[in-house]
């Protein structure tokens, strides 16, 4: 590229992001028509796709519960909401042992909301369509966890869970104690064996 | 390496802010999101951790539109600073064509800049790029508003000194914070990029 080339370029590019960041002037303020923001909500659910804590779903809870008011007029959005607070809750409350397509579940009820807070010209046929993807594989999870809550119900269910884990506690907590125990008596005799040679060297000196 | 796709004219250039832990990197990309919103569709995507830190990264994508005939979207990535984010700081430098260094100037940070410096000549090497090898640069000296409220800050000659006597990348004095020289960087981080590129391909 020769140089008056290269300084056309780098001058229509220093144009253009004048243009474009407008000098050095203070940030604008946010558009006072937005009275809320989603910005909060997608941040937690991209938390729990990152890593999944009681702390980003009580976070997550936290912000669709805020977001509640602001969409009660439009029962479309709303019913999307109340979906992904449910979602969360059940999350928050199964932990490790959630269906494991809640998660994916989140990620879509949100997608579908985002969507549609955002469009606000959207027609009402469509965002009906949205909802009505989700609102049926919301139903057929909650089938799925049903099932599975029965199924688990008719072989001992949770309680096994719940037992097992108790007795690996207890187990766990027999074996610390036995290991103590044996540690105990183990610097015990060694103590007297220390005695003893104490002892020996010292009528040794003597002699 | 900048995508590039010359049937629809179209040149993706990815800037990465790199520096140490609590730095401002993600204050400089909340200013410009901030500066800029009213223009661009999309949004600034943050992931934090607990304590207000970015543990994955932060990403603010806009199109700068048609230059010299090419559209050119820019995006704009943070790295996590902290020391034990290595591996993540390696994987978003993955195909980055330019980078704005975020010094923090108080002089507590002397040696974390020095390290975070290395680190990012390091990453950089495993991608087969030389920093020091015509590597588009800018530096950043942060959070130079702190002298006024009585923090020992590094003076500009030390931070010249320790982080860009080898590199002579040009440098702003900035306070993320305020937006002080928050834009300045980053047109300068673009242009020193997108020149780069031009260079690479013609």
């Amino acid at each position: 590229m020769d140089k008056s080339a290269k300084s056309k370029m780098v001058n229509d590019l220093e144009n253009r992001l004048d243009d474009f960041f407008g000098g050095e002037a203070k940030a604008p303020a946010a558009p006072p028509t937005a009275q809320y923001s989603i910005e909060k909500l997608k941040s937690a659910v991209l938390s729990i796709d990152w890593e999944i804590t009681d702390q980003c779903l009580t976070e997550l809870i936290t912000e669709t519960e805020a977001l509640l008011p602001h969409f009660e007029e439009d029962p479309i959005t709303h019913a999307l909401l109340r979906m992904l607070r449910a979602l969360a809750r059940y999350i928050r409350k199964r932990k490790a042992q959630s269906h494991q397509d809640a998660i994916k579940r989140v990620m879509s009820v949100f997608t579908s909301f985002e969507t549609l807070a955002n469009d606000k010209q959207m027609d009402e046929q469509q965002k009906k369509k949205i909802v009505a993807r989700e609102i049926q594989a919301f139903k057929k999870l909650k089938e799925q966890v049903e099932g599975q809550g029965a199924a688990a119900a008719g072989r001992g269910g949770k309680p096994t869970t719940d037992l097992s884990a108790l007795l690996e506690h207890q187990q766990f907590k027999q074996v610390m104690n036995a290991v103590e125990e044996r540690i105990n008596a183990e610097v015990k005799a060694l103590k007297v064996q220390v005695q003893t040679l104490q002892k020996e060297l010292d009528s040794l000196r003597k002699a | 390496m900048a995508v590039i796709n010359i049937r629809k004219k179209e040149v993706q250039v990815k800037i990465v802010y790199v520096g140490p832990g609590r730095g401002g990197k993600t204050t400089n990309l909340e200013y410009l999101f901030g500066a800029v919103r009213h223009r661009i569709q999309s949004d600034m995507v943050s992931i934090k951790t607990h304590g207000d830190r970015t543990l994955f990264f932060d990403f603010l994508p806009f199109d700068l539109g048609q230059i010299q005939g090419y559209m050119v979207k820019t995006q704009l990535y943070t790295v996590p600073g902290q020391v034990k984010y290595n591996a993540t700081r390696k994987l978003v430098l993955k195909g980055v064509d330019g980078v704005v260094f975020v010094a923090d100037s108080m002089e507590v940070m002397r040696d974390k800049n020095i390290a975070s410096l290395e680190n990012l000549k390091e990453n950089l090497a495993f991608y087969d790029l030389d920093l020091y090898n015509k590597f588009p640069i800018v530096m950043q000296y942060n959070k130079r508003d702190l002298a006024e409220q009585g923090v020992p800050i590094l003076t500009i000659e030390t931070l010249e000194q320790d982080l860009n006597s080898k590199l002579k990348a040009p440098y702003f004095e900035a306070s993320a914070l305020s937006g002080h020289n928050v834009i300045a960087t980053v047109k300068k981080a673009i242009t020193m990029t997108v020149v780069s590129l031009q260079d690479h391909f013609t």
